[in-house]
């Protein structure tokens, strides 16, 4: 588990984290938003305890990051921005140097590393020199550095940056299976699907401040008001508008459709189709309109 | 301080710089054809050199070539060293070994075994080839002692080199940066090299284990230096070497205005309002409480001093021919011109040194400070061991000459040298959360408020020495 709070880093005079709190459950995923220099990094540094905080405090897996670094750095795992790997050894080299350096017994790093190359297609590049792996494999390296020791925080930053499609799934499902065993999980990214998709909670950062943090169904909720709906019908909406009136609220109607909002679908929606059956209108379809985190992203982080 | 992960870091590190062509031609061809060359030049020079000095093949060319060998390949240390740390900045890698559990220590003391490493190997490989080279081709052959002295001065050099390039570059955001600032380690290296053939070559070479000495106590410094002020969140958190005038005077004159205790934070706090007042009631009482270990050093150092030129004094008196006469009235001319020297060229004499001695000693950790005051308590210890040869009483020769000034001079000298200590030994041991710089600016502000509370008693202190000393000098020895 990771909590923080109040955690603040200043660089000088320049404030690049200002009274971050925020708690991390296992199991859980958490995906940090935010514009270029929104203190991102600088968070998942001062939690990797590679930077120290100015003020505030910050727990992980029950140890402090000031006071016992070397433990919070043995139990979690880094992936950095850019992946900066030694061009000059090989994949295989490459991770047992750091399995080394994390203690990972030899007898348990051999197939443990073995396990994590196969299953990330690297198996068969293991005695290459890094410097001629393409960037989607460097990515996949650099993440499998990370995880060599097992640990039980991660920190990704940008996990999926420079992969294709197909890599980029195989490392979004490896991350679901990893929250799956417990593990606390921080995703910094600009890639808001890709949030969207693995991330239990949201946190959006801007100018070092936390200015939302909910599950993403709440912050949809809160910040782009109650879910919207689109009912099309297979006749005319003349003369039907009263029985939807009133019981929603209407944004947008059309000559067989309508769109409304509510916020108590549960109740209102059952309400709406029996008034609108019992008035004798033929209903096509009701569902609600998709609203993105791109949106809720930027209807409060203004532009850079 | 070295682990097994230090052990990991280097291993990886070593292999790394011998798989480089870039790096591994160049301490190649230092290390096997560059001694092969030394030999020709022997073969070449020996006749010339025998023409002068039948015995200067093998006491003087012979130990010249190998320390040229010994050294060359050590000099290539530098290239790997001076990227340990900002390269890997430089090319992302960094990160992910600043997130390993290993401590600070332990990462420097990794980086600096595996920027040590090969070149010592390359530097005995060059040995071995030279001393081969010459057995076989001239069938001369080194003596043991030079070629010991000659392994012991490369270690104890490409440590010094080494120990120096890695601190700077853990404190520089670029490859370029820092080997601009290389040069502050190449140049004494190299006049150090230059000093150590005149040496050899004018038949001292014995003294070269002094130097050998000298340098182990500089390596030791420095490397004590890089781990105290090697800081993973330093390297990573600075980005560009940018030397801001207006910010580092701003710094300067906050420390200056802050009270001594409260100067914890380099980047916080307002600085207070400094005072006269304050300065002796406050601030001097803070100095001192948190710099008497220094102030101890220098006191006991002084007392040494005196005592040392004293002893010597005694075991080398000047001979009788030489000496003067007990009466000292005999000297009215010399005991008038005691009096001609004013209080102002007194004052500022002093001010001078003690600038001219705080400066030095920023460069030589502080030692320039401390052998600054230690050779005039030497000499005035000298001088009271003479009068005592010559039958004065030594006490009433030293209450007469350095007493009624001293009393108010030396004490000034000891607190303005134990904070000129400080100012050198600022870039050895920064408080937590100071850079270098920081720690260096703490350390002048505190020595100029030192100096300002003390330039009262300098003057006093002239003053007495220009319009009393004499006046006592006279009184108490003028007629014995």
């Amino acid at each position: 588990m990771i909590e923080t709070w109040n955690l603040t880093k200043r660089f000088g005079s320049f404030g690049a984290v200002n009274g971050l709190s925020i708690r991390v459950e296992p199991g859980q995923i958490l995906a940090l938003l935010g514009p270029n220099g929104a203190g991102k990094t600088t968070t998942t540094r001062m939690l990797s305890a590679i930077l120290m905080p100015t003020y505030g405090k910050a727990i992980v897996c029950g140890y402090n990051v000031v006071e016992e670094a070397r433990a919070v750095r043995s139990i979690m795992g880094l992936l950095t921005e850019v992946p900066g790997l030694y061009t000059r050894m090989n994949g295989l080299d490459y991770l047992e140097f750091f399995g080394r350096l994390q203690g990972v017994h030899p007898k348990v790093m051999k197939p443990r590393i073995e396990g994590l190359l196969v299953r990330f297609g690297l198996w068969e590049h293991r005695h290459r020199l890094i410097g001629t792996y393409s960037k989607g494999m460097r990515q996949k390296l650099a993440l499998l550095r990370a995880i060599v020791h097992d640990p039980r925080v991660l920190y990704l930053d940008e996990p999926t940056s420079a992969m294709d499609p197909y890599s980029a799934k195989l490392v979004r499902d490896f991350i679901s299976d990893l929250r799956r065993d417990d593990r606390t999980i921080v995703i910094c990214t600009h890639n808001l699907a890709e949030a969207e998709m693995l991330a239990d909670r949201i946190a959006i950062i801007n100018r070092g401040r936390i200015i939302a943090e909910g599950a993403i169904d709440d912050l949809k909720r809160r910040l782009l008001g109650p879910p919207r709906y689109k009912l099309n019908l297979a006749t005319p909406l003349i003369g039907l508008l009263t029985a939807v009136d009133g019981t929603v609220r209407l944004e947008e109607t059309g000559d067989t459709w309508v769109c409304y909002s509510t916020p108590n679908p549960e109740a209102t929606n059952p309400a709406l189709l029996r008034r609108l059956v019992e008035a004798g209108a033929a209903v096509e379809s009701l569902s609600q309109m998709p609203r993105s985190l791109e949106e809720v992203y930027l209807s409060i982080v203004e532009e850079p | 301080m070295i682990s097994g992960l230090s052990l990991v870091i280097a291993r990886r590190e070593v292999k790394d710089a011998f798989t480089d062509s870039r790096i591994l031609l160049p301490m190649l061809i230092l290390a096997v054809i560059f001694p092969a060359l030394v030999v020709a030049g022997i073969a070449i020079g020996m006749p010339l050199m025998e023409q002068v000095d039948p015995e200067a093949t093998t006491g003087k060319l012979i130990p010249f070539g190998a320390m040229l060998v010994g050294f060359f390949p050590i000099s290539f240390s530098l290239v790997i060293a001076l990227e340990s740390f900002v390269g890997e900045k430089e090319r992302n890698t960094l990160e992910a070994l600043l997130a390993m559990p290993l401590s600070d220590a332990e990462l420097f003391a990794g980086k600096l075994l595996a920027v040590l490493v090969p070149p010592l190997i390359l530097s005995l490989v060059a040995l071995a080839i030279y001393t081969a080279c010459l057995r076989l081709f001239l069938g001369f052959q080194v003596a043991s002692d030079i070629l010991v002295l000659t392994v012991m001065l490369s270690s104890v050099e490409a440590f010094v080199m080494v120990a120096g390039a890695v601190v700077i570059s853990s404190h520089t955001t670029s490859v370029r940066a820092a080997n601009l600032l290389a040069s502050f380690v190449v140049l004494p290296v190299a006049l150090a090299l230059q000093g150590e053939l005149i040496l050899l070559i004018t038949g001292y070479g014995q003294a070269l284990w002094f130097v050998w000495a000298e340098f182990l106590v500089i390596a030791i410094i420095l490397v004590r230096m890089g781990i105290t002020v090697f800081n993973r969140e330093a390297i990573l958190a600075r980005e560009n070497d940018q030397l801001n005038a207006r910010l580092v005077l701003g710094k300067l004159w906050r420390f200056f205005n802050s009270l001594p205790d409260a100067a914890t934070d380099p980047e916080q706090g307002k600085g207070g309002r400094f005072g006269l007042r304050r300065l002796y009631i406050a601030d001097m009482p803070q100095l001192l409480m948190a710099n008497w270990q220094p102030t101890l050093v220098v006191v006991c150092l002084v007392g040494a001093g005196a005592v040392i030129g004293y002893v010597f004094a005694t075991q080398h008196p000047v001979p009788l021919g030489l000496r003067l006469a007990p009466d000292l009235a005999r000297y009215s001319g010399f005991l008038d011109s005691l009096g001609e020297i004013s209080t102002w060229s007194i004052f500022i004499h002093n001010l001078r040194a003690l600038a001219i001695a705080a400066f030095l000693s920023v460069f030589s950790f502080g030692a320039a400070a401390l052998l600054l005051l230690l050779m005039p308590l030497v000499l005035v210890g000298f001088f009271t061991g003479q009068a005592s040869a010559m039958g004065l009483n030594p006490a009433v020769f030293a209450f007469a000459f350095f007493v009624p000034h001293g009393i108010i001079e030396l004490p000034v000298a000891v607190l303005v040298s134990a904070f000129s200590l400080r100012l050198g030994m600022s870039l050895m041991s920064p408080p937590k959360g100071f850079t270098f710089g920081d720690s260096l600016l703490l350390a002048i502000a505190n020595w100029v408020k030192v100096m300002i509370a003390l330039l009262p008693f300098l003057l006093v202190a002239a003053f007495v020495e220009a319009e009393v000393t004499p006046l006592v000098v006279r009184w108490l020895l003028g007629s014995q």
